[in-house]
């Protein structure tokens, strides 16, 4: 395949600013008896349009509930489907009008039929071209259904405009360019429509209209690209610009805004061919000839083996020792020790006790028995107050109901331990520090977020995730527990955690991670504690880990290498 | 994208238009001496409704506080003119009794694991009960002008109850939005589990938040005194529905971890001049109480719109 190529050098480039103003200069340099200011400035406005309706998607792509999907979907649907009414009946009212406006009257009689051709088939197809693209641009946008519509609605226009621009540029062969146009528009939403309707990602063509189709199957669905890559390249000038920010904004948009990205600026505005062109190549990947790792590849623009990107590990002296925990009917006897820049991993069954370990640790569950010691020192944790203090920090399983306050701000919920330990001089907290703090944290572990004030529930899962995280490393533990550190969150911010213990562990902290994903436990830990029914079962070195192993041992077949 | 955030500038919208409908049937309502007249009269419940907007903020609810108002005025009236003890003894006797009432609360809803408004009924009870056994049902009267001072007097034309307020205010604000203390209220109550995982002390933050009204309602039972020059065993009965009103019409939300202090003296505002006008404007006193129920409940529902409640899909931010 040659996209990942293209797409890792493109990624690589420094940001070109202007995809949209490209094509207008494109479209400029066909007929340079045009006045070039004129058009720079409409391309100008059109793109500062754009950048902000971009922004606005980006920050609202990336949150995962079904419902909130579905009603921002159907309202941005029934938002172009109004502006196609609206634009339809002007066009038909007024064609005359716009075309005079757009060509000014040196126009040709059949210029002007072609135009005009042009205008009603543009009206008429939005309502096909709104679902793939604005829709799916918000489809994982979230709680403000009235912004996503507004965002619609400009685009809409923004896109409007841009074909009459376009009509505009192409004075000269304007049949031609039409005629390019409407095909690859209508190509584009016929072959979306078939695709889609024949991979078995949807079985009724019903349900595609009356968005009936389950979340998994949308997200499947953006991934794919489909939806932008069907599109005429017109309408790519914006789409880009928004893409390029959803290319920074989380892993799922990533194979469509690569592809389109790395193909525009190739053909730049050659037709409408690659509409067509790479059809197939989603085709396939739709009906999973494509490999996975191909696919993850395309979608996070590197190769997959980077995925747990576990570098050799330089280990300190034994910070934390465990000796004959218990706690009546959940553990038995567990017995383990963490070292300085070591990352421990829990596998184990649900229900095996995983957790119930990291609780004992924190101070949220009484235990029987058992001595815990962090640097030789015993530590009796009774509550997660002194947890803390000893230098652990936990970041749980469910961060939604466990590890944030959803209602309050991005700021209040980094520096919420500062605020009950440090951040205060004598008796008061300390403002300005306070916001330096959360802006240090956050930019360190790259959360991204729209306002430090802004609440923390605005955010998607994998940057509220890094928002607890970054509430942990406020106060430098020295044992950073994790459990389930990347449960319900884009490959791309998994990625990023997972490049973020790496960087923890080289600077000296240990760091147990229980987690249910196997490729994860055997990819990120240096040792792996397997747990059957609330005892230890085995551990594994890293050498000697492997997937089959973990499961029997999790299982209960054979109990090797106990320690 | 400052987009009108109608949760938390929504109330002073209606303490404009409440002020603009009564202006508009008696000018006289808008009067420098009418305003100080409100704030006065409103004082006592505002003093309460910033006690309670802790209690409120940590998804509690304190419903004796009318009580503990009329238990600490008739103590404190009792120690000063049978005891014979200096006004300022007597006041400090009054609001200690205030805090242990609410403390009493605070550890029957957190050791005891009794919920907020049952154990708050309780207290609200005993206190009345308390109330009257040392008044023995009469009124108190007597008590030395100092004692009264800080209920009637005014100093420049403006009410000192009125200062008291806002001194509380003031000190509740920086209480809530400058110290861990307040970190820890606002915490409980958006999430008593993520608080528990963040190390806050949460039995201390409740215990506190109940003690803080108690004694914000013994201050206020004091200056009652100073206002009616006596100690009333009756007083203060259904004073917690207007606090509770005040607060939840200042924004704060009834399920915890959203709402300010200066809500809450917009709240008081908007019952203080509610009270005004319905009686200047010659509403039977019967019909004030239907009319102020009605605000309440318009209030809560309000409260339960803004936290999603109404929504079809209830997908999220249910309570």
């Amino acid at each position: 395949m040659e996209e990942p190529s293209r797409a890792e050098s493109v990624a690589g480039e420094p940001r070109r600013e202007g995809g949209g103003l490209a094509l207008v200069v494109a479209a400029e340099r066909l007929h340079e008896n045009r006045p070039r200011a004129t058009v720079h400035l409409v391309g100008t406005v059109w793109e500062e349009f754009n950048i902000r309706g971009a922004v606005m998607a980006a920050q609202y792509v990336g949150k995962g509930d079904q419902q909130a999907v579905r009603r921002v979907v159907k309202q941005s649907y029934s938002s172009s489907l109004m502006v196609a009414c609206l634009a339809t009946a002007l066009v038909t009212l007024f064609n005359g009008a716009v075309i005079k406006l757009a060509l000014g009257n040196a126009a040709g009689a059949e210029m002007i039929s072609a135009a005009r051709t042009y205008l009603m088939i543009t009206c008429i197809s939005y309502p096909f071209y709104c679902f793939y693209s604005n829709t799916t641009q918000v489809l994982r946008g979230v709680g403000e259904p009235r912004k996503a519509m507004y965002m619609s609605v400009l685009m809409n226009l923004s896109n409007f405009a841009l074909s009459l621009l376009f009509i505009y540029g192409f004075r000269l062969g304007i049949q031609g360019a039409a005629l390019a146009s409407l095909l690859g528009r209508v190509i584009g939403t016929l072959l979306g429509l078939l695709l889609v309707s024949r991979t078995g990602i949807c079985t009724r063509l019903s349900d595609f209209f009356t968005f009936k189709l389950d979340l998994a199957t949308q997200k499947t669905m953006i991934r794919l690209g489909v939806p932008t890559g069907m599109q005429s390249f017109f309408f790519v000038g914006a789409r880009l610009v928004m893409n390029r920010f959803i290319l920074d904004n989380g892993g799922a948009m990533h194979l469509s805004a690569n592809v389109v990205f790395t193909q525009i600026l190739d053909l730049q505005c050659t037709g409408s061919t690659f509409v067509i062109g790479m059809a197939p190549a989603i085709m396939g990947m739709a009906k999973g000839r494509g490999d996975q790792e191909g696919m993850v590849r395309l979608m996070v623009g590197r190769s997959v083996d980077t995925l747990f990107p576990r570098e050799t590990p330089t280990l300190g002296e034994t910070v934390l020792e465990v000796e004959g925990l218990s706690r009546d009917g959940v553990l038995k006897d567990i017995n383990f020790d963490v070292r300085k820049g070591e990352i421990l991993g829990f596998s184990g069954l649900v229900g095996s006790g995983r957790s119930n370990v990291v609780r004992c640790l924190f101070g949220l569950e009484p235990f029987q028995k058992g001595t815990i010691r962090i640097k030789g020192r015993e530590a009796r944790i009774r509550r997660p107050s002194v947890a803390l203090e000893k230098g652990l920090f936990l970041v749980p399983e469910d961060r939604k109901t466990q590890g944030l306050f959803l209602n309050r701000s991005v700021e209040d919920n980094v520096t919420v331990l500062q605020l009950l330990r440090r951040l205060y001089g004598l008796f008061l907290v300390k403002g300005g520090l306070r916001r330096r703090e959360a802006l240090r944290l956050t930019e360190e572990l790259n959360v991204r977020f729209a306002d430090l004030d802004h609440e923390v529930q605005s955010l998607s899962g994998g940057n509220q995730q890094k928002v607890v995280i970054a509430k942990g490393l406020s106060v430098t533990p020295e044992i950073l527990i994790l459990d389930e550190p990347t449960r319900g969150i884009d490959v791309g911010a998994k990625a990023e955690i997972h490049h973020l213990m790496n960087r923890l562990t080289h600077e000296g902290m240990a760091v147990i991670m229980v987690s249910s994903e196997l490729p994860e436990v055997l990819g990120m830990s240096d040792r792996v504690a397997v747990m059957r029914e609330g005892r230890i079962a085995a551990f594994f070195d890293k050498e000697e880990a492997t997937s089959e192993k973990i499961m029997l041992a999790a299982a209960g077949g054979v109990e090797v290498g106990a320690p | 994208m400052a987009r009108l955030n109608w949760r938390r500038h929504g109330n002073l919208a209606v303490l404009a238009a409440l002020l603009a409908v009564l202006a508009s049937r008696d000018p006289g309502v808008l009067s420098t001496s009418n305003i100080t007249n409100v704030i006065g009269q409103a004082a006592v419940m505002g003093i309460c409704a910033v006690g309670m907007t802790f209690v409120i903020l940590t998804g509690g609810i304190d419903l004796s506080v009318g009580s503990i108002v009329a238990l600490s005025g008739a103590l404190g009236a009792w120690l000063n003119v049978h005891a014979g003890l200096p006004w300022q003894a007597a006041w400090a006797s009054a609001i200690l009794a205030g805090t242990a009432c609410g403390l009493v609360s605070g550890l029957l809803v957190h050791w005891g694991r009794v919920p907020p408004f049952m154990a708050t009924l309780a207290v609200m009870a005993a206190a009345r009960g308390l109330t009257l056994l040392l008044t023995q049902g009469s009124p108190i009267s007597g008590t030395s002008p100092a004692f009264n001072y800080a209920g009637w007097a005014s100093l420049s034309g403006f009410p000192v109850s009125g200062m008291i307020l806002l001194a509380c205010a003031t000190a509740a604000w920086v209480l809530l939005r400058f110290t861990p203390f307040g970190t820890g209220v606002y915490a409980l109550g958006d999430n008593p589990e993520a608080a528990r995982f963040a190390g806050i002390p949460t039995g201390r933050v409740t215990v506190s938040v109940y003690a803080l009204s108690g004694s914000t309602a013994g201050l206020a039972g004091l200056m009652m005194v100073g206002r009616l020059w006596s100690a009333q065993p009756g007083i203060g009965m259904g004073l917690e529905l207007d606090v509770i009103a005040s607060v939840v019409l200042g924004g704060t939300s009834l399920f915890g971890g959203v709402g300010t202090i200066r809500g809450t003296l917009t709240g008081v505002l908007i019952m203080g001049f509610l009270d005004n006008g319905l009686r200047i404007l010659g509403v039977s006193s019967y019909l004030q109480q239907v009319i102020k129920g009605m605000v309440f409940i318009g209030a809560v529902i309000l409260d339960m719109y803004f936290k999603g409640a109404y929504r079809k899909d209830r997908s999220r931010d249910t309570p």
